[in-house]
């Protein structure tokens, strides 16, 4: 009988290999050397010009007023998201109609706006007065001398991208079973410790992505602060040609400058989705030694 | 010249609602200082909402619940009862325990981890001392070997019991059970049952909702049938399942008298 054949011989597995796959890896791979080839090769880049501009002390002034709004800005914004995406999934109805009327506001209405509206805050409130309404307890300040350039930026921005961060928090948190805070309270946690210890760790697997998207976005809208002279890297770069008139290659400056943020952003949120994403091993279910080797995903 | 305990969960008259759907009609319950008490019924019968009313995980719509003497969830302001939040609602529920259909065990933490999150953080115990106590209560429940593996290695009994070491941690009076093994295969089913048994050996109080009649008769001293929203049938465990006494008890348990035969 044939079948002999089957169980004298082993059967051995060969790993297709994918054409197709390989021929557009293939392709991708040429066209993008020839561009950068062409690109390295082409007078009108002025190399030369770029590279005396690369490190000069305005631009790099530029990219650190870039950095610092970012981080600052993020930090705070993702601290307001968290506090409004809370504040929408309450059971008040009050604290949910604040949520929502703060995101409603704040995305709502143009971020370039936004920036001028507190830039030129003194033209509506020549005075700002912290303390207690209607009476004479608190604080008198000047507004034209809290407001400058960089703190209307920093208000600007957290406010605004706070309300971003509100909806990816909450999209977090609502994705973790809810069977979890009920563990955590039966053990006589209250609300607010099982959202922090328990509920929000695990929400940040969820967070973190989108979040590395905003902070990304955050970075680039920094350029925004033209508006409100700002100092940022685009100003600087676009004060410098417009005295020298080499506007292609100070972009470029500004865009290798920009790339290379992003590139450090992205290798930050690698580190941080490995990080918040222990536990979670492709296992399907399998035990002990088998489902550490299918590990993905870190498990430190 | 002993006085009358007062039993430690006291359920009188609850009623919930849930829009115009009426879930439990009215239900008087008590059990006592370790007593183990089973819930019966087809689902739907409002046995799982009435154990997440006792620890308020639901809110009734009406009626009370006492445990230990505290209107969980509540105060008593004469005839009636305010609602509680925050730190007081938490340290009432610090003596029920309970333990989930589908286990939530943290995902993110060890089995050691989960078993003393409890312990660390609520009942602020040092640590040194909350992991030698995890570390026995593991072992107890036959995971010496497991305390550094993360949920998702476990099985599904292992998980289950890992969940109910978590909640030993807290030294609860009295432990709620969900249909503690109706998502586990079968042949993880009795390695969970038999933790079950040592615990109801502790003399911890026990409610537990479960489809295991076999269980409810050899562990339990009272059986409760539900459906529909009410108590059908209560009494001991061996009368109620032997010899049920209302028509739906027969139906729900007709299956089982037969299977018992067999193995007689």
């Amino acid at each position: 009988m044939e079948k002999n054949d089957e169980r004298t011989h082993q059967l051995r597995i060969v790993r297709s290999k994918h054409p197709v796959q390989i021929a557009i890896g293939a392709v991708v791979l040429i066209l993008l050397l020839s561009f950068l080839f062409r690109i390295a090769d082409n007078e009108n880049m002025q190399w030369p010009v770029i590279g005396h501009y690369l490190f000069d002390s305005h631009v790099l002034a530029g990219v650190r007023v870039t950095l610092v709004l970012t981080i600052v800005c993020q930090i705070l914004a993702i601290i307001i998201g968290t506090l409004i995406a809370i504040m929408k999934l309450s059971k008040s109805r009050i604290f949910v109609t604040i949520a929502n009327g703060y995101l409603w506001f704040f995305r709502g209405t143009p971020l370039v706006v936004q920036l001028i509206f507190w830039y030129n805050l003194a033209a509506l409130f020549p005075v700002l007065f912290l303390g207690v309404p209607f009476t004479s307890l608190g604080v008198t300040l000047e507004t034209n001398a809290v407001i400058s350039g960089f703190t209307a930026a920093v208000v600007g921005f957290s406010l605004h991208d706070g309300a971003y961060m509100a909806e990816i928090v909450r999209a977090g948190i609502m994705s973790v079973d809810p069977g979890q805070r009920e563990a955590a309270i039966t053990t006589g946690m209250t609300e607010s410790q099982a959202m922090r210890r328990i509920v929000l760790p695990q929400a940040m697997r969820v967070i973190v992505p989108p979040t590395g998207n905003q902070a990304i976005n955050l970075l680039k809208a920094t350029a925004l602060v033209a508006f409100i002279s700002g100092g940022d890297l685009l100003s600087k770069v676009q004060d410098i040609y417009a005295v020298n008139y080499a506007v292609m290659p100070l972009l470029v400056v500004a865009t290798i400058w920009y790339l290379v943020l992003v590139t450090v952003a992205t290798v930050g949120q690698y580190h941080l989705e490995r990080t918040v994403g222990k536990g979670y091993t492709r296992s399907n279910g399998k035990k002990g030694r088998a489902a550490k080797n299918n590990v993905n995903m870190g498990v430190a | 010249m002993a006085e009358p305990e007062a039993p430690v969960v006291e359920i009188v008259n609850v009623k919930k609602r849930f829009g115009d759907k009426v879930v439990l009609n009215g239900i008087d319950l008590y059990v006592m200082k370790g007593e183990v008490v089973a819930i019966l019924g087809p689902s739907g019968s409002g046995k799982s909402t009435l154990l997440r009313c006792v620890n308020h995980l639901e809110e009734m719509t009406s009626g009370s619940i006492k445990v230990c003497g505290d209107y969980i969830g509540y105060e008593r302001h004469g005839d009636t009862l305010k609602e509680i939040f925050g730190k007081r609602l938490a340290r009432q529920r610090q003596k029920v325990g309970m333990v989930f259909q589908h286990f939530n065990l943290y995902p993110n933490k060890t089995a050691l981890g989960n078993v003393i999150e409890g312990p660390l953080h609520v009942l602020k115990t040092p640590r040194e001392q909350a992991i030698t106590r995890g570390r026995e209560l593991l072992r107890r429940v036959g995971l010496a070997e497991h305390m550094d593996a993360y949920p998702s290695e476990l099985s599904g009994g292992q998980k289950q019991r890992v969940a109910i070491a978590r909640t030993l941690a807290m030294d609860p009076e009295v432990i709620l059970f969900d249909e503690p093994t109706s998502a586990l295969d079968p042949e993880l089913v009795n390695e969970v049952l038999n933790v079950m048994k040592e615990v109801a050996s502790l003399g911890i109080s026990m409610l537990v909702v479960t489809h295991e009649v076999g269980f409810a008769r050899e562990v339990c001293s009272r059986v409760v049938f539900m459906a529909d929203g009410g108590i059908v049938e209560e009494g001991p465990a061996h009368q109620v399942i032997d010899n049920p006494k209302e028509q739906r008890t027969r139906e729900f348990l007709g299956v089982v008298p037969r299977k018992m035969e067999k193995a007689n």
